[in-house]
């Protein structure tokens, strides 16, 4: 792929990223109130929310979304290091380590939503 | 009134020099060594080194040309910022310790003397030179393209560079990316690519686009604050990647290239113009 | 003749980490990466994190209980730090790389007057740098100001 189009990927995946960031904190702080964040972090508050599949989706396509940029970002600063040396392996390295990220946190994320739909 | 002159003696200022030594046949790495000379006002860091190898230590090397900021040759990290050492002032530094090293980012040849070939062969890299797609235009002596004012404005800055290196030694990303293109050559990729009598931008475009390219560029603008020719590299660094994300984006550019221009016609000179000498050679 | 020695001279990791006598951009850049940094491993370790609620009440509720130490506040201020400041400058940089915020190019003229550091993108940069502080502060009152005032 062209470098061009993995950095007009990061710079659009950022630029969503400022948005839904500000989602995530938003949603963030509805959700503890006034508490303190993290007596108000509590597993039944969790449920609750985890019951909704627009969380279930936006928390998905979110994780997708910080994955790719920071990946990339990684990959930016390691082939700027090492000048070029192993840049295959780094390559490599990183999109399994994101599938990892994507694959794990989306388990997760499902599951949690099924255990809080089906509790 | 009387105009009278007052005539001061210069005030002489002793600073003190610390200067990178290395000769690769003999020592086991750079070292420094200190030369305490007198400077006067207006003495220039090119004086200066000339002063101490005439006067001091002539075992000290560097490279310099036309001490006057056109050729290029004297770049100097001067108390860690790169500088042309013929165009900053010893005094204007302001410190009575003026440490100085050779271009990083360069293979050192000989104490202050670096090697350019690595960043000669990049600007080579990314074909600094007009493309027309018919060549022939191009041997035809006789004739000329057409380009407005605005159309030259698009590129004549980048045109300055004068290959110094300064901002290659300054950039954060060529301190440790050796596969990168520099700021340099990317702003040539760019003074080309933006010339309307240019036809390569296509190609110039492909070469710039990869993994050690252009996007290794993250606006620093270090290149920039040290140019010593205005000739701000950063921005057509910029300008380069808005270029290619424009035309990844389906954007298509809307450029002509520059026609030839029709033979100049039999021209009558104007009557009160004395005619020139005969040629001597 | 004796062995050359290439000196490659270059200023490597260290040198990229200091940007000291250079121009608030290369601050700037060298700001940008470290944070950006701090949070893709914060992103990595976030994951892992909120990945325990899968395991139920119990596995959450202790690993909340580990999290709970005061010595963990000042880390995640300077991850909410880093988040705020890469964000708006990430801003700057994708409008400064597209060539909305430097400028054009312009015949240059002694005393050189660059155009991409000049007035538009430095009053970006100061924009950036005022409001990631502004952040940073309300997220230091948020986080270590208002629970001690027995808010709770």
């Amino acid at each position: 792929m062209r470098e061009s189009t993995l950095w007009l990927l990061h710079i659009i995946t950022g630029l969503l990223l400022v948005l839904f960031f500000a989602v995530h904190l938003a949603e963030f702080s509805a959700l503890v109130g006034g508490a303190g964040y993290e007596e108000g972090l509590t597993y039944t508050l969790l449920s609750e929310r985890a019951q909704n599949i627009l969380y279930t989706v936006f928390y998905i396509v979110f994780l997708a979304t910080v994955t790719y940029h920071a990946n990339y970002g990684l990959r930016v600063l390691l082939i700027e290091w090492l000048g070029g040396r192993w840049e295959k392996a780094i390559n490599i390295l990183l999109i399994l380590l994101g599938l990892a990220a994507v694959l794990y946190g989306s388990y997760v994320t499902i599951t949690f939503h099924l255990m809080s739909v089906g509790v | 009134m009387a105009v009278t002159k007052v005539v001061e003696k210069e005030k002489e200022v002793t600073i003190t020099f610390r200067i990178q030594r290395y000769m690769p046949e003999k020592d086991e790495k750079p070292y420094f060594k200190e030369y305490k000379i007198p400077i006067t006002r207006g003495m220039t860091i090119l004086d200066a080194i000339a002063y101490i190898q005439e006067r001091v230590d002539n075992t000290l090397s560097f490279r310099a040309s036309c001490r006057m900021g056109i050729c290029g040759s004297c770049g100097l990290l001067v108390n860690g910022i790169p500088r042309l050492a013929c165009q900053t002032q010893v005094l204007q530094l302001n410190t009575t310790v003026v440490e100085l090293r050779p271009l990083p980012n360069f293979p050192i040849v000989k104490d202050l003397i670096v090697d350019f070939t690595g960043f000669f062969e990049k600007h080579r890299s990314i074909k600094p030179y007009i493309i027309r797609p018919d060549v022939s235009d191009l041997s035809d002596l006789d004739k000329e393209y057409i380009q407005s004012p605005e159309e030259h404005l698009m590129y004549l800055q980048f045109s300055y560079c004068i290959k110094c290196g300064l901002c290659y030694s300054a950039c954060p990303t060529t301190y440790t990316d050796e596969l990168f293109l520099g700021p340099q050559a990317l702003t040539q990729a760019y003074r080309y690519s933006a010339d309307t009598r240019d036809n390569g931008i296509e190609e110039r475009l492909l070469i710039v686009d990869n993994p050690h390219g252009c996007w290794r560029c993250h606006f620093a603008g270090a290149c920039t604050m040290v140019c010593p020719r205005g000739v701000d590299p950063a921005l057509a660094i910029q300008l380069l990647k808005k270029e290619i994300a424009a035309r990844r984006f389906g954007a298509k550019p809307r450029r002509e290239l520059a026609k030839l221009a029709p033979p100049p016609k039999e021209a009558k000179p104007r009557p009160n113009i004395p005619k020139p000498p005969p040629p001597s050679v | 003749m004796a062995k050359v020695r290439e000196v490659r001279n270059r200023r490597g990791l260290l040198g990229w980490l200091n940007p000291t006598k250079f121009n608030l951009e290369r601050w700037a850049y060298t700001l940008h990466r470290v944070t950006g940094f701090i949070v893709a491993v914060y992103f990595y370790m976030h994951v892992v994190v909120t990945g325990f609620r899968a395991g139920g009440r119990e596995v959450w509720e202790s690993i909340m209980a580990t999290l709970s130490n005061p010595l963990v506040h000042p880390l995640e201020l300077i991850v909410w730090g880093s988040l705020f400041y890469h964000g708006l400058n990430g801003i700057r940089l994708t409008l400064a790389e597209l060539g909305l915020i430097v400028g054009k190019p312009s015949r240059p003229i002694y005393p050189y007057k660059p155009t991409s550091l000049g007035k538009t993108q430095r009053a970006v940069l100061f924009l950036v740098m005022i409001m990631a502080v502004i952040l940073i502060i309300l997220a230091g009152v948020e986080m270590f100001i208002l629970p001690a005032g027995g808010g709770g």
